[in-house]
């Protein structure tokens, strides 16, 4: 991200900085190994490994079994999917405006998804994610469309700049709409407070199935979108000379950015500083190739989603945080300490 | 018998009705709108506090009734027998019709009694009006349209503010205390301010909790639990009323409403009173009942689970005496049942 904007890397630099690419990919591997066995292993209710190690052999007791089967399995797979879709979400939102404090919210997914949310809630009175949740999908892809119209009105081609100030604005207008519903009466605002708060428990399997394809197509835009973003980062000019489609990136980006973003938000709620805080660590092992910063956007995801829903699961015992209120309240001070450092800013 | 009444705050009351998201409201509610409103209505009582000043005095000298009680801001002084009485909420007009006293006008409307408070159907003679507490706040204006001369609420529709303003003019019942008031003491309260029998109504439910409890030999002196099912963990919620069937809190039961008094999910084991009760607004009763550990609960293998809607979880949060009646007719079947089942 930026690299146009940086002094031009000297040779140490980029041996040093093909040891932490190359050297960085196990250790964040592992971590993640790690994060989903901590994932199964730790909770509310005191697991011993053993019986941890009979669920896996199929001879733990039926009630440690549920729990680590039926409640702690299907979460940890959520936060994989969502945590990776939000990650690479938000290495794409801030590629494409070269805003590093872009996240996809940005562009309306969230105001978008919750609005909808709270048009089900109050008008069709629904109550569970079950039943709101294509409502969110439906949000998230429409306001991003708007804010897209919005942003590339009368230009032909989208404008970083003008992208990012339409999804500000129109999630500024939204925000009152749904603050409005919210208030509608007490059952809304309940809900509603319940929906922001975003969390992973007592999600069904079939939750991540309904998003899962949307996240599938989002990454796989993703994928093929980030080698060009390099040529793009350098500048427009610079990277219609270099034969990158950009407008056809561009749009890409915004597509990939809705079904990834929209998708892990119908599934959990909003989930913030995911998408804003994962490209930065991401930079700092990978450097400013955005092939590499997908990489690991991709993988560093998971691994803060997982940590702050075994985080959130551990601290109130024998209640638990949702998730969505861990990433913020831990999120924060961590973006604070790594934009503190010019190497992860710089890059 | 020690139900607690509306709360005024989120942070101290988290309970499974729906009732206290109102205060929730009331805080974020536009406090531009309340201070314009309030002028205005200041204006219009004064002008029922002109006209009805000299007549209050006079009637206060005829009747020779006076009375004073402490409330949650301060000691509130009626000095003639109240007549024109505004209630703020369905919980403390319920306590006045039963100690014989048809408010004027009740902060609520038909669609509210109909969807939460059934048992409230057709029993009010005054008007239904929303626009008491627009945003859950008392409005003086609309207040003062009723030319009152007692307004009865609690302290998260008349918060202090807005009990300045209406006190100076009409006296103003806030509730016992900004925390949970008992229903009971309410009730002897608002008895004391109308010159009626709070005592005796009080007495008169505890009459129905004991002959609920007759009906439930076995089950008296069993433990209780009171929690709303969320995402991923119990809540509890304040579940003494379930004392008037002779039960006792179990050991974990929070009837503090504190925010972090929940199980997680993973700890539904933990939910082993004699009899759980569940505010399930979430759907999640299925997803319970597929747990295994759950039909090995105590309270599910005698079929002491009472799964609440919204209508009874609201009788149990914002308890009077009729809603005591409900409660206990939509109960005690179940739990006789239950009762049988462990005797």
């Amino acid at each position: 991200m930026n690299a146009s904007r940086t002094a031009p890397p000297r040779p140490a630099d980029g041996a040093r900085r093909r040891v932490t690419r190359f050297g960085g990919l196990p250790v964040v591997l592992v971590a993640l190994a790690v994060m989903c066995v901590l994932s199964i292993a730790l909770g509310a209710k005191s697991i011993s490994p053993v019986t941890v190690v009979e669920a896996v052999i199929g001879t733990a007791p039926p009630g440690e079994a549920f729990v680590l089967w039926e409640l702690r399995g299907p979460r940890t797979l959520l936060c994989l999917a969502v945590g990776a879709a939000l990650g690479v979400a938000g290495m794409l939102v801030q590629a494409l405006t070269r805003n590093p404090l872009a996240d996809p919210g940005i562009l309306g997914v969230n105001a978008g998804a919750a609005l909808l949310v709270a048009v089900g809630v109050v008008f069709l009175g629904l109550d569970s994610i079950g039943e709101y949740r294509w409502l969110a999908i439906a949000g998230a892809l429409l306001v991003t469309v708007l804010v897209y119209l919005i942003g590339s009105a009368g230009r032909g081609q989208i404008d970083p700049v003008r992208l990012t100030l339409a999804g500000v604005a129109v999630a500024a207008v939204l925000q009152g709409v749904i603050s409005a519903l919210m208030l509608s009466d007490p059952r809304s605002f309940d809900t509603m407070r319940n929906w922001n708060a975003g969390t992973v428990a007592s999600r069904e399997l079939d939750i991540l199935w309904s998003v899962l394809p949307l996240l599938a197509v989002g990454m796989a835009v993703a994928a093929a979108a980030s080698p060009a973003l390099n040529a793009i980062a350098m500048g427009d000019d610079v990277a219609v000379s270099l034969g990158v489609p950009v407008r056809v990136v561009r749009i890409a980006v915004v597509v990939a950015v809705t079904l990834l973003a929209g998708g892990a938000t119908a599934a959990t709620g909003p989930l913030v500083f995911i998408g804003l805080m994962v490209p930065h660590i991401a930079r700092v092992l990978a450097g400013p190739d955005q092939r590499w910063v997908f990489l690991y956007s991709l993988l560093i995801g998971p691994i803060l989603v997982l940590a702050a829903d075994v985080l959130g699961r551990l601290v109130m015992r024998p209640g638990e945080i949702p998730v969505g209120i861990v990433t913020s309240f831990v999120g924060a001070p961590v973006l604070i300490a790594l934009i503190r450092r010019r190497r992860a800013v710089a890059s | 018998m020690r139900a607690a009444a509306s709360c005024p705050h989120p942070a101290v009351r988290r309970t499974p009705s729906t009732r206290p998201r109102r205060k929730v409201v009331c805080d974020v509610a536009n406090r531009a709108n309340r201070i314009i409103a309030a002028a205005v209505g200041v204006t219009l009582l004064a002008g029922v506090a002109a006209c009805g000043g000299s007549s209050g005095e006079e009637s206060s000298g005829a009747d020779g009734f006076s009375a004073s009680v402490d409330g949650a801001y301060g000691a509130v002084e009626v000095h003639a027998r109240p007549e024109r009485v505004v209630a703020l909420s369905l919980q403390v007009a319920e306590i006045l019709v039963e100690l014989g006293i048809q408010p004027v006008a009740i902060a609520s409307s038909q669609d509210e009694i109909n969807e939460f408070y059934p048992w409230l159907d057709g029993v009010f003679t005054g008007d239904l009006d929303p626009e008491l507490t627009p945003n859950y706040v008392a409005d003086p204006e609309a207040i003062g349209s009723y030319e009152p001369d007692l307004v009865v609420g609690n302290t998260w529709t008349v918060a202090e503010d807005v009990y300045a303003q209406l006190d100076g003019f009409v006296p103003t019942f806030p509730g016992l205390a900004e925390a949970n008031d008992d229903w009971d003491a309410v009730a002897v309260a608002l008895g004391e301010l109308t010159g009626t029998d709070g005592q005796g109504l009080v007495d008169s439910v505890a009459a129905e909790c004991a002959a609920a409890q007759e009906r439930l030999p076995d089950l008296v002196g069993g433990t209780y639990q009171y929690v709303a099912a969320e995402e991923g963990q119990y809540r509890f919620g304040n579940g003494s009323w379930l004392e008037c069937f002779g039960l006792v809190p179990a050991d974990n039961q929070d009837n503090t409403q504190s925010t972090d008094a929940a199980v997680s999910e993973e700890l539904l084991d933990q939910l082993d009173a004699d009899v759980l009760a569940v505010f399930d607004r979430i759907g999640a009763r299925a997803d319970i009942e597929a747990d295994p550990r759950f039909e090995e609960l105590p309270s599910a293998t005698s079929g002491a689970v009472l799964w609440l809607d919204a209508p009874v979880a609201n009788a149990t949060n914002s308890p009077g005496p009729l809603s005591h009646d409900y409660f206990i007719a939509e109960l005690l079947p179940e739990l006789e049942s239950a009762a049988a089942e462990q005797g």
